[in-house]
């Protein structure tokens, strides 16, 4: 009993330098999903031969159709320009290649010493695109992921693209 | 007029005299306690934030704390600066800076003549300084890390404290205490928005609210007056 405050006195103080899990919310992705143009609120889904991002060599390529990406936009730099190189999904043949020119400005947060810093990409502006203004819709102008959940739904939805 | 009557006026004139001349030296003894004439200055420092200077490469930092009797109010007036150098999982921070506190401790202890004190108090205070990060933003697809360099060059904040301590007559005019800080809505600005401010001198993570903090002070005072203090029943 006699060493019951003194153990209070230890965990209340412990409590006050325990810096917790690092949960980070920060990511480079942002999260796009495919809609029906005649009925906005259903999934459609779309193929790709590809999509080239600008920034980088590498194309990302699906094998099988999508109902929603993550996009990688250039952390080096302000915009990011994705070129959607879409296909027929019965036949495969070309039907469009769309294009989307993203812009967006940065915010680094430090998070605490053991887990380090993170840049936030907020502000996210459709600054071009070969899709008409019917054919989008914004959501989050935030690149942001639910540190506690997986996969793509973790992921703050930014556009939708109606097709 | 029966002598019973007489009697018993007499009577309530004495008491009522008596009451009033007892008043009378209540309130000469309130005059001497209310007496809000400053009798000294004490000065001091943080030996918490001068052994950190030493114990790690870190924090490098000092502080400067003083107070003024009003009888049992005190004025409290703190200096201090600190400059920290942290290392990040991804990169290394640092900053520097200096920020005041102003406030007013009341002693529980009444006009105590050593001028101990049991406090409770609160602050006002304020802070400027500037700070920077070096970090390499990390893409999990396509993209090199890219290295982040900022810096925000001035920034100021302000914040509240509540407070609570001790100040104990240790030998003449030494006195030994500590002070421990509630720290409340910080508030911090003119970082530009690229880096979101971390650390202020004197409040700590600003993520932090509210935050705490605690100094083992020593104090040397100078008393240019007597303290009127009534003697004691």
């Amino acid at each position: 009993m006699k060493f019951a405050f003194p153990l209070l006195f230890c965990a209340l103080f412990a409590s006050c330098f325990n810096e917790g899990d690092c949960l980070i919310s920060a990511t480079n992705y942002m999260h796009v999903q495919f809609k029906k143009k005649s009925s906005i609120t259903v999934d459609t889904a779309i193929a790709f031969t590809g999509i080239t991002v600008s920034g980088t060599d590498s194309v990302l390529t699906y094998t099988a159709t999508v109902t929603e990406i993550l996009l990688p936009i250039d952390i080096g730099h302000p915009t990011t320009t994705f070129i959607f190189h879409r296909i027929n999904t019965l036949d495969s043949a070309m039907v469009a290649t769309d294009t989307l020119q993203v812009q967006y400005t940065t915010q680094s947060k430090i998070i605490a010493p053991s887990c380090g810093a993170f840049t936030y990409y907020q502000n996210l502006k459709l600054e071009k695109t070969s899709l008409n203004t019917a054919q989008y819709k914004v959501f989050s102008t935030s690149l942001l992921k639910d540190p506690a959940s997986t996969g793509t739904a973790a992921y703050a939805v930014n556009y939708q693209i109606f097709y | 007029m029966p002598s019973t009557t007489k009697y018993f006026i007499s009577t309530l004139i004495f008491l009522a005299a008596s009451g009033a001349w007892g008043q009378e030296k209540k309130k000469e003894k309130e005059k001497v306690k209310t007496s809000f004439s400053p009798t000294g200055i004490r000065v001091g420092t943080d030996l918490i934030d001068l052994t950190k200077n030493f114990a790690g490469k870190t924090f490098k930092g000092w502080e400067v704390n003083g107070d003024i009797d009003f009888s049992k109010y005190y004025l409290v007036a703190d200096v201090g600066s600190w400059a920290k150098t942290l290392p990040l999982s991804n990169g290394t921070y640092n900053n520097g800076g200096g920020y005041f506190r102003l406030g007013v401790d009341v002693n529980l202890l009444g006009n105590d003549p050593d001028k101990n004190m049991f406090f409770l108090g609160f602050r006002v205070a304020h802070a400027g300084f500037h700070e920077s990060v070096t970090y390499q933003a990390t893409s999990t697809q396509l993209f090199a890390p890219n290295p982040v360099n900022l810096t925000n060059s001035h920034v100021t904040g302000g914040w509240g404290e509540l407070t609570s301590g001790l100040r104990v007559k240790v030998w003449k005019g030494f006195w030994m205490g500590y002070t421990a800080r509630l720290k409340l809505a910080p508030g911090a600005k003119g970082g530009g928005g690229a880096l979101v401010p971390y650390d202020m001198p004197g409040y700590g993570l600003i993520q932090k609210d509210p935050w705490w903090g605690f100094n083992y002070q020593v104090f040397w005072r100078i008393a240019w007056k007597k303290d009127q203090v009534p003697p004691k029943k």
